[in-house]
């Protein structure tokens, strides 16, 4: 498979070098070469030939929308869709969802993308598996979750972006796993009003892509407000783009070694120093520090989580239905239950606390890096994983490092910065101050023009 | 509610039968370590606190 970016992509077709309707059939030729052992795609679209020929005609006829325009993405199985039915990953009966577009498909439609296809996530996006989806640079292995389709998909090189949703790493955990880019904004830049919800607080929309570049082409069509969102930022939107290609020499990053470097695979370590060491070659100026309250912060996801979900399926719970929900989900979804008021308005409490350790950080600091996950992609059906020298629960582990930035809203990116010995990629994150999505990505773009670990394929 | 109420059906609205809260219970002991450690945490003085938009703080700021 080649798999060409959004940005190398965009001039062809405004040029009609490219077709958008070859691109399509080519899209679905990948798909259907490569997705029956990947099992990143759960409905494909009965009209993205004749959404692509409607783009195709447009381009012609010189009303070219920028470049998404005819380009083939997949949106994640919990956004709804006005053509694709949604699932949200749920077989269970008396549960449906209304052909209607979210915001996020709608303007991803007006910015003339055809949405090609559902990709798989684990049920009602929670966990950090997407069974039975394989990781494309290792089958026997999980791609993550629970985006992990999106992640698939991507990696995979069948599109060039898909759509995430990231609760406390959704869109990053698979991103690192899969070694493609994938970015969490700021909690309220990007609408989620049609995302079949998890956690009110904690559920943010974003994009996967090949490239950083693709990041920021995707983020800019999707960030601003949205009155279906009462979240969403009324901010302006900035040209993220004209963040690419600036140096970083004299930007200030933050290596926390408290929490995101406690309990990392000794490969892991090994590439995010090695990383770091990179980007102070490029001029930047790395600053140790700690963020004193990480330690308290599992607690307070899980109160939130739990209660938050649990709330939105109180219905389901009442009624029985979740008996019909995935054994890990369902245990979930009932333990909600067993989460106080004064826990969860405790947990929220605890978010202040922490969102002042990351504000007291950020006076000196224009970004914050470190691993992804402590870890590389483990083989499905495993539940512990060795972890500096240690057992530990896969789910314990996993989103461990990216949850912080969920409690805070805070934006963060993972692109990928190596593989280990095993040749599973591993992931590097960059986080930001709120609203800071363009510094994020600045120093994202800044790292991957030094390295070529993006044009890097898994042998399908 | 009986006089002896079921905190777990009767308070918590959770009616599972009695194997099956036992399991959803034993589940839940290692979250609930990680949100006892949140209970002893001293935050009297912190707040106001409680936070939907854990990013409104910025949100009226120029970008």
């Amino acid at each position: 498979m080649s798999a060409p970016s959004i940005a190398t992509l965009a001039p062809q077709l405004r040029a009609g070098t490219l077709s958008p309707v070859a691109l399509v059939e080519a899209a679905l030729d990948g798909i259907a070469r490569h997705d029956g052992a990947l099992q990143s795609f759960v409905h494909i679209s009965a009209t993205a030939r004749t959404d692509a020929e409607e783009a195709a005609r447009d381009i012609r006829a010189g009303q070219y929308r920028g470049p998404l325009h005819g380009v083939p993405i997949a949106i994640k199985d919990n956004y709804l869709t006005r053509d694709m039915p949604t699932t949200a990953g749920t077989s269970a009966p008396g549960i449906a969802f209304p052909m209607v577009d979210s915001t996020v498909a709608a303007r991803l439609r007006a910015a003339g993308a055809i949405l090609i296809g559902k990709t798989r996530t684990h049920e009602f996006a929670w966990g950090t598996v997407t069974p039975p989806t394989a990781n494309p640079w290792d089958k026997a292995r999980v791609p993550g979750g629970s985006s992990g389709g999106s992640g698939a998909a991507v990696a995979a090189g069948l599109v060039a972006a898909a759509m995430g949703s990231d609760t406390g790493g959704s869109i990053r955990i698979p991103a690192s796993l899969c070694g493609v880019v994938g970015l969490k904004a700021t909690f309220g830049r990007v609408s989620r009003a049609g995302v079949v919800p998890h956690s009110w607080s904690l559920d943010h929309a974003g994009p996967l892509t090949r490239s950083v570049a693709d990041a920021a082409l995707m983020l800019g069509v999707l960030a601003g407000a949205d009155p279906g969102d009462p979240a969403c930022s009324r901010r302006p939107v900035p040209d993220y783009g004209s963040a690419l290609g600036a140096p970083i020499a004299g930007l200030r990053l933050g290596v926390c070694r408290n929490h995101f470097f406690a309990r990392n695979q000794p490969d892991v370590e090994v590439a995010i120093q090695q990383a770091i060491r990179d980007l102070a070659a490029a001029g930047a100026v790395i600053r140790e520090i700690t963020i004193p309250n990480l330690d308290h912060a599992l607690g307070a996801i899980f109160a939130v989580e739990l209660a938050s979900s649990t709330a939105y399926h109180d219905v389901s719970l009442r009624a029985g239905r979740v008996q019909h929900f995935t054994p890990d989900v369902r245990a979930l979804v009932e333990m909600g239950r067993l989460v106080t008021g004064p826990d969860y308005l405790k947990a929220e409490q605890f978010r202040r606390v922490l969102m002042d350790d990351f504000r007291r950080a950020f006076a000196e600091l224009d970004a914050i890096v470190g691993p992804t996950m402590p870890l590389t992609a483990w083989r499905k059906g495993e539940w512990e994983v060795a972890v500096a020298g240690g057992a530990e629960s896969v789910l314990a582990a996993s989103w461990r490092l990216t949850y912080p930035y969920n409690l805070t809203g805070l934006p963060a990116i993972s692109i990928p910065c190596g593989f280990d010995r095993s040749g599973l990629p591993i992931g590097l994150q960059i986080a930001g101050e709120p609203f800071a999505e363009a510094m994020v990505l600045r120093v994202a773009d800044a790292y991957e023009r030094r390295h070529d670990w993006a044009a890097r394929l898994p042998p399908l | 509610m009986s006089d002896s109420p079921d905190p777990f059906r009767d308070i918590l609205g959770l009616d599972l039968p009695p194997e099956r809260l036992a399991e959803v219970v034993r589940l839940y002991r290692k979250i609930l370590a990680e949100i006892n450690a949140l209970r002893a945490l001293d935050l009297t003085d912190v707040h106001p606190a409680v936070m939907f938009d854990p990013a409104s703080g910025w949100n009226e700021e120029a970008p």
